[in-house]
């Protein structure tokens, strides 16, 4: 028995070992550089010197073929051309072809012989509006510029029907035959005297067009819910062999030439190669790891070498600033080591993208590596984003822009940035705007970062909501009730969306994080299914054609209020010109408050609270935060620094000028609006106006934030209401129970 | 020389028996080496013979058991930094996992001796000559055959707020009750529960009875013993075990009676059909691991103790029967 029990008690140790072994490997593996790829495509510049708009590159035998598009103020003429540039030079030649300046180049490709095949779309405008005349020219040019072949589209593309004369796509197969698409339905095939050989008519949109490797003309379509590679089969003159397993593509740039076979297919931050034969697709690159924004891509070759050619454009600047990338494939280990910063969300908005590809351009010690969750719904992005977090595998810096904020913060997966503010020499807490800052903060910790934001309101004539922000829902009851009959609330409302946005923005009356408790089954909540309940359902909803304009409706008085998301004075200054009268952001109904919240226009950002590199994810966040940044033009939302927040107001209230022909100072319009029938030039506001907006800032008292699973409970259960078949405070109860125990189980 | 003759003798046979005890000692030895050598032989033919079913139960119960313990002391399976009692207190502080264990507990606490005592008074009942016993029989049983999403259905159609139930309702003139998110929710629950298990525990409890030897019970009603103390005395005596057998498989379908609740009214359901197993399935679809670990743990601690309390309540009433 003594024996029996050593053996346990050995056995015991042993799989105690076995456990504390398994603890050790894990932690070093958790420690060591994530998703390291074997190899890199490393990036060499060369910049050309193009100041013009460049488009429509093709590559052949080492010379680069594009189009320029330019405007002489001056004279206020527009004049186009295509240019000829040596790889490796950074001088263009302009080829002898004229261009009028009615005539514009739509597309451009080359064929195997190296000519220049261009699609020409001239537009005459008669002295009627009516009498417009749409010209599309085929033209065949040499590698000099000499003509070779002209020919009118117009009895070629004569069914075009009500989208006109459009190429879209243009390509070219080894025998010089010329394909041509309007990504509608037609496919036109000419030979290479631009003879029309045969029409294809397809059932879908056509996405993209291309010529493969092995010299197959292809389309892109969606076929029985999937996307489909669809070959152009000159025999039978129709749509012939079908490639599935296509990675997601749209567009000019998506379907080129392989180095070696198929396809490079470019579709989105990824560029992958397509096998025809074997329908396989498998990455080659990508572009964020390149340092390149795929946005700013003009051309795509891949070259004879394995090399891979790209041309970006880069229009922060005054002027598009034009690079040549060559980038070639390189072992990991022979690329400088940084340590890996991950950034995960759901997807990666266009600043966040280009801030990354910045900060990994100029930070020697970090690298960025984005993961986009996206996948094909919001659930199962949100869902894999939340399985990463939970099991210990969460991105350094979480992009928090689609919800679940109160729950990281209650589960304490986000780390406090005060601190990191703190070590800052150059940023300053105390340097940007309290409200928006106090929206993350708990207990004096503050767990999230947005650098710039909107307010979401409602907006209402002053003479009928009165001068003060902020009412309850007894109020816009009572004045509801005191308006005509048929007199509109919200413009195109329904039960559902009435539900949907007062209990969206105004989820913080009923659900309180911080101590889980939820308050549905109150008066309050009653009230608003009660008064949702007074639209007609989505399903009722008739939209009347007839009726007037939303801005018409507003100054009559048939509309009452408006929601809106206000993101900067000049929208204050359009909403008061439509409603004609001075107006109030009264708000959302709130049972304390002014029912106006704050959202992130672009990006929330935090921290993992298990990242080890919390300094390298402050590095990133902070410059978005930087005076630099938030200083920028034409930025989405208010900026959330002080100063740069001051000085987007003092702007808004200075005047534009331009300089007429006299040279005399002529003041000119910022912008301008248009809402249906209702258009509107934007001047320089007055101080009023932008006090209005300022107050809307300051009071903005509570953070808007999306729960689905939360809104899916509440709606399931208001339909039941809403069909009459049971009673608000039942349905209240219900809503109560089922939140209430989310709500617990979630903090 | 007779002296020396004797002495001789009895030197002899002094010998003799010190050799014999020796040899006897040698046999004894050379015995408990072979008997030694044949228990080992045992059980390693007996460790052999178990072998493949005692790595299915380690590599499927034991192991997995340890990997959650170990989820549950631990921060996430990733980092692996032991929080010891944490998640423990973090999960006995949930509200969630109050209701969801307060629930289960109630639902157990009616559901399961109702499973029994029904069952065991059907199987009674059934064990007399009644007409259409067998028919009976086969009734009960019926809903064993059904699958759970038909009788997800049925329910659904009985009970729904525009369900067959609330229309009989109406013709006595009461006003209808939404079953499945009010009080009455766990009712409709516990008698879906013995609809489906009623049957399987009544023909347990037939076998069980049908072997209680039968000239005990003549004797007893020889001795004038009345049918009440036959039942106490001697039916549920020799029934201990099966009874005991009845509650475990009935405490084990009670937990498991989360399946059709969660089909009837999906992950967030009205508050007093919040199960443990909803508590569970949703922090596994959310992969809290360690929430779920540690409630797995006191589910399964809370498991022990219940079916350890019934193993002593069997042993002190039932052991003389099956001895």
């Amino acid at each position: 028995m003594k024996r029996f029990y050593k053996k346990l008690t050995l056995l015991g140790v042993a799989i105690a070992m076995c456990v504390s072994l398994t603890a050790c490997g894990k932690k070093e593996t958790s420690t060591s550089v994530k998703d390291q790829k074997e190899f890199v495509y490393v990036p060499e510049y060369q910049e050309i010197s193009e100041k013009d708009d460049l488009s429509n590159l093709v590559v052949s035998n080492n010379m680069i073929y594009y189009t320029t598009w330019s405007y002489d103020e001056a004279t206020e003429t527009t004049s186009s051309s295509i240019k000829a540039l040596e790889i490796g030079q950074t001088e263009s030649k302009v080829l002898p072809i004229e261009l009028t300046q009615d005539e514009n180049v739509s597309m451009m490709n080359v064929d195997k012989d190296g000519n220049l095949v261009v699609v020409i779309s001239s537009s005459i405008q008669g002295e009627n509006p009516e009498d417009y005349t749409q010209v599309v020219t085929l033209k065949k040019f040499d590698k000099d510029g000499k003509e070779l072949m002209a020919k009118n589209l117009e009895e070629v593309m004569k069914d075009t029907g009500e989208f006109g004369m459009y190429i879209q796509y243009l390509t070219l197969d080894d025998e010089g035959n010329i394909y041509l698409s309007n990504g509608d339905s037609k496919i036109w095939v000419l030979d290479n005297s631009g003879n029309e050989l045969f029409t294809i008519s397809t059932d879908s949109y056509i996405s993209a067009m291309g010529t493969s490797k092995e010299g197959k003309v292809v389309v892109c379509v969606y076929e029985q819910d999937k996307v489909v590679l669809r070959e152009i089969d000159k025999t039978s003159k129709a749509l012939g062999a079908s490639f599935e397993n296509v990675p997601d593509l749209y567009g000019n740039l998506s379907l080129l030439k392989g180095v070696e076979k198929g396809f490079l297919v470019n579709s989105g931050n990824t560029l992958y190669e397509y096998d025809l034969d074997t329908q396989e697709k498998k990455e080659i690159l990508n572009w964020i790891d390149c340092d390149i924004d795929s946005n700013s891509l003009a051309a795509i070759v891949g070259l004879e070498d394995g090399r891979i050619f790209a041309v970006t454009r880069d229009w922060s600047g005054e002027n598009t600033k034009s690079d040549i990338v060559y980038l070639t494939k390189t072992k990991s280990s022979e690329v400088a080591q940084k340590t890996i910063i991950t950034y995960g969300g759901l997807y990666l908005s266009s600043n966040v993208r280009s801030a990354i590809i910045n900060f990994n351009k100029t930070h020697d010690k970090y690298r960025i590596q984005p993961k986009e969750y996206i996948s094909d719904d919001y659930e199962a992005g949100m869902a894999q984003l939340n399985s990463d977090i939970v099991s210990g595998n969460a991105p350094d810096i979480i992009d928090l822009s689609n919800g679940s904020v109160n729950q990281y913060i209650e589960k304490g997966i986000l780390e406090d940035l005060y601190p990191l503010f703190d070590k800052d020499s150059e940023l300053k807490k105390e340097n940007y705007v309290q409200s928006v800052f106090k929206a993350y903060e708990r207990d004096g910790k503050l767990y999230a970062a947005m650098p710039t934001f909107s307010i979401n309101t409602i907006i209402g004539k002053a003479s009928d909501v009165g001068s003060d922000m902020g009412w309850t829902l007894e109020e816009l009851m009572a004045l509801v009730n005191s308006k005509p009959e048929g007199t509109e609330v919200f413009s195109y409302a329904t039960k559902e969306s009435i539900l949907y946005s007062l209990c969206t923005y105004g989820l913080t009356d009923y659900v309180d994080w911080s101590t889980g408790k939820c308050s549905f089954d109150t008066e309050n909540f009653i009230k608003v299914l009660e008064f949702s309940n007074r639209f007609s359902s989505d399903s009722e909803y008739a939209y009347d054609e007839s009726a007037p304009s939303m801005p018409t409706k507003i100054r009559n008085g048939q509309l009452l209020l408006m929601m809106t998301n206000v993101s900067d004075v000049a929208s204050y200054q359009m909403y008061e010109a439509m409603f004609g009268e001075p107006i109030t952001f009264i708000g959302y109904p709130s049972s304390s408050g002014t029912g106006s919240s704050i959202s992130a226009s672009d990006v929330l950002l935090g921290i993992s609270s298990k990242s080890k590199n919390k300094e390298g994810a402050w590095e990133f966040i902070r410059t978005f935060l930087t005076p630099e940044y938030q200083t920028k033009d034409n930025m989405w939302g208010f900026p959330v620094l002080q100063y740069a927040l001051d000085d987007v107001f003092k702007k808004a209230m200075e005047p534009e000028f331009y300089t007429d022909e006299s040279g005399n100072q002529v003041k000119t319009m910022k912008t301008s609006w248009g809402y249906d029938d209702f258009n509107f030039d934007v001047y320089e506001a007055t101080q009023e106006q932008v006090d209005k907006v300022k107050n809307l800032i300051d009071n903005a008292d509570s953070v808007y934030e999306y729960n689905d699973e939360m809104y899916k409970i509440i709606s399931e259960e208001a339909a039941a209401f809403f069909a009459g078949q049971k009673s608000a405070q039942d349905v209240a109860s219900v809503i109560q129970s089922r939140v209430q125990i989310y709500v617990n189980e979630n903090r | 020389m007779k002296l020396l003759g004797k002495q001789r003798n009895a030197k002899f046979k002094n010998m003799q028996s010190k050799e014999l005890h020796e040899h006897k000692k040698i046999n004894q030895r050379k015995h408990k080496r072979v008997s030694f050598d044949m228990k080992q032989r045992r059980r390693l033919s007996l460790g052999l013979y178990m072998a493949p079913s005692l790595t299915g139960v380690s590599i499927f119960f034991i192991l997995p058991f340890i990997v959650v313990f170990y989820y549950s002391m631990v921060d996430n399976p990733i980092n692996n930094e032991f929080v010891f009692f944490d998640n423990f207190i973090n999960v006995f502080s949930n509200g969630a996992f109050q209701l969801a264990a307060m629930n289960t507990l109630k639902f157990s606490m009616v559901a399961v001796p109702l499973a029994v005592l029904l069952s065991l008074g059907l199987a009674m009942l059934l064990d007399h000559k009644i007409p259409y016993r067998s028919q009976f029989r086969t009734f009960f049983l019926t809903p064993m055959m059904v699958p759970v999403a038909s009788v997800v259905l049925i329910f659904q159609v009985i009970f729904h707020y525009n369900g067959a139930m609330n229309d009989v309702l109406s013709i006595f003139g009461i006003s209808k009750i939404d079953w499945f998110k009010s009080s009455y929710a766990q009712v409709v629950i516990i008698i879906l529960f013995l609809w489906k298990n009623l049957g399987y525990n009544m023909i347990l409890f037939m076998a069980a009875i049908s072997s209680i030897p039968k000239d005990i019970l003549e004797v007893a009603v020889l001795e004038s013993a009345s049918p009440w103390q036959v039942f106490i005395n001697i039916k549920i005596r020799y029934l201990s075990s099966t009874i005991l057998f009845v509650t475990i498989l009935s405490l084990i379908s009670s937990f498991k009676v989360f399946r059709e609740i969660y089909l009837l009214t999906s992950d967030y359901p009205y508050d007093t059909l919040y199960m443990l197993q909803h508590f569970m399935n949703n922090t596994f679809r959310s992969l809290d691991y360690q929430k779920l670990s540690a409630a797995a743990i006191i589910m399964s601690i809370f498991m022990i103790i219940i079916i350890g309390a019934l193993f002593i309540t069997e042993n002190r009433f039932g052991k003389d029967m099956e001895e």
